[in-house]
């Protein structure tokens, strides 16, 4: 696995960036595919997935799966001819663990090529991982183990201005529900959040410094 | 039966006709269908209506369809307001629509935008005006074109010529209204919000009020129940079903309200539009000027 900014891509898998896809073929000649764990920036925590039935033959460009999300509604469309031969109901029941990172069991559903030549449409992590790294720096994108259900930007104000700001958002949020504050990084600001943390009971899961801003991962507490 | 049902259940390519020759009243619904099939028709305008057009519109729209931008288009650009009878004419003016153009609505969020459009063209008198039935969200999980081609078209002369007043209400109304029997006041947020739980709804916490809860008197049902899964309306028998059981019936006047008068305009279009109820009045200021203004009364 290779890691930029907190997210995670395997050398062994092929790429299809147009749909943000990963794909590992298997043994039998099928293939795994999955969507890209960048998308917790570009599309928002995924909510919903309407995902085509096994057995059903998709055309190239056209819909595998409908996906709503905090930010995006929309197609993810097949980059070649194919069948889906079973789709991953863990993944249909929780979308969003798909967007935690390329691991065994996030795929959305495993497919097979119709015709020859399929493999041109896709590339592997050597041809696609400078492109990545660029898209990755130049539209700020982070990626966390737990995909935040909100972000807050939070650049400009200071740090005890934050912590009010903070605990305001949490409490109108879902108990137990996730946020990512992005703020401007000074110097103990992780230790005055810890502090803040056993003080209110809310849990930071990440904290991380990406070009002098700070992206912290909250979760609220809960009261059970 | 109505109109809506002829329309969205029967062949109404004869209803449509005779709506283009002018002969008949414009459907306020129209199918995905519809709309593909009159694609680049000189009598219709195609609008899509956005809260975020980076992520909807531009991303690929209707071919032929404008952008209209909810916060750019359709408000005031300084004050908290809707967009001008000036401003409309000058929307509707650089978009190609003249006074008698189809102008046919759809948009990101469930239509919520495309509602509050719909709304604002009502008011200032525009008559040949639907909604497409389930908008941006239903027309891509049919899988139809979507293209990135910026349309261009001859700017027309619109112009306003009536105002409906009594399609908005605003925060002096409502007070004077407070308790009365001939009012429903319909609350279309979440649960959560209509108790005061939470403030605004977490995906939207700029748009919070100081006070949580609801405008006394006022009942709760969240403008997703008049919709299906795939955004389109629940049939027009079942609609209502919902709202008179909530004692919403059609001899009330109707208040309809949510956070900033976006979502409330769906119910809006529900019961004015689809239900025909006479008096449905839209109160925009909603729940981010009622939960903020200085000694309004409030239920929790």
């Amino acid at each position: 696995m290779e890691e930029f900014r907190g997210c995670l891509f395997s050398e062994s898998d092929l790429y299809f960036l147009e749909e943000m896809l990963w794909l590992r073929p298997k043994a039998n000649k099928t293939l795994l595919l999955g969507v890209l764990p960048i998308t917790q920036t570009l599309w928002g925590k995924i909510t919903s997935i309407k995902a085509k039935k096994p057995g059903e033959e998709v055309a190239a460009n056209r819909a595998i799966c409908f996906i709503e999300s905090r930010r995006f509604t929309g197609n993810v469309r097949a980059p070649f001819e194919l069948r889906i031969e079973r789709i991953n109901s863990r993944i249909v029941a929780e979308p969003w663990k798909m967007q935690e990172g390329p691991g065994e069991s996030a795929w959305l559903c495993e497919v097979t090529a119709l015709k020859e030549g399929y493999m041109s449409r896709l590339r592997s992590w050597s041809e696609v991982r400078d492109d990545v790294r660029r898209m990755i720096e130049e539209r700020g994108i982070v990626c966390f183990k737990h995909v935040p259900d909100y972000v807050h930007a939070a650049v400009g104000i200071d740090c005890s201005q934050l912590l009010m700001v903070l605990s305001d958002r949490l409490e109108g949020m879902p108990e137990g529900s996730v946020i990512h504050i992005v703020a401007d990084y000074n110097v103990g600001a992780e230790k005055d959040l810890e502090r803040w943390s056993q003080v209110t009971g809310n849990e930071v899961l990440d904290f991380r410094v990406e070009k002098r801003l700070a992206h912290a991962l909250i979760r609220r507490k809960t009261s059970g | 039966m109505c109109r809506y049902i002829r329309f969205k259940y029967s062949n109404y390519s004869a209803i449509i006709r005779s709506a283009m020759s002018g002969r008949a009243e414009t459907p306020v619904l129209v199918s995905t269908d519809w709309v593909e099939k009159n694609l680049g028709s000189p009598y219709v305008r195609v609008v899509e209506v956005d809260y975020d057009p980076q992520t909807a519109y531009f991303q690929g729209h209707v071919s032929g369809a404008v952008l209209w931008d909810w916060r750019k288009d359709i408000n005031d650009p300084i004050e908290r307001n809707i967009i001008s009878k000036e401003g409309f004419e000058s929307l509707c003016s650089r978009s190609g629509i003249s006074n008698d153009t189809h102008i046919v609505l759809y948009g990101d969020f469930n239509n919520w935008f495309a509602a509050f459009a719909f709304w604002v063209a009502r008011l200032y008198g525009h008559d040949k005006l639907s909604i497409m039935d389930g908008g941006r969200k239903k027309w891509m999980i049919e899988e139809r074109e979507l293209v990135k081609e910026i349309p261009s078209y001859p700017p027309s002369s619109y112009r306003v010529s009536k105002i409906r007043y009594e399609y908005r209400v605003l925060l002096p109304d409502v007070r004077a209204r407070l308790g009365s029997p001939t009012v429903a006041l319909v609350d279309v947020r979440s649960p959560d919000e209509y108790t005061g739980k939470i403030l605004a709804p977490p995906e939207y916490p700029t748009e919070h009020a100081q006070r949580g809860g609801h405008i006394p008197g006022a009942v709760n049902i969240p403008w997703a129940r008049a919709l299906n899964d795939d955004g389109t309306f629940k049939p027009i028998e079942e609609l209502r079903k919902l709202y008179e059981a909530a004692g919403v019936t059609a001899d009330k006047e109707v208040i309809t309200y949510c956070r900033i008068g976006e979502r409330s305009s769906v119910t809006w279009f529900v019961l004015k539009e689809l239900l025909k109820y006479p008096k449905v009045r839209n109160y925009d200021g909603s729940w981010s000027e009622w939960g903020n203004v200085v000694g309004t009364p409030i239920e929790k």
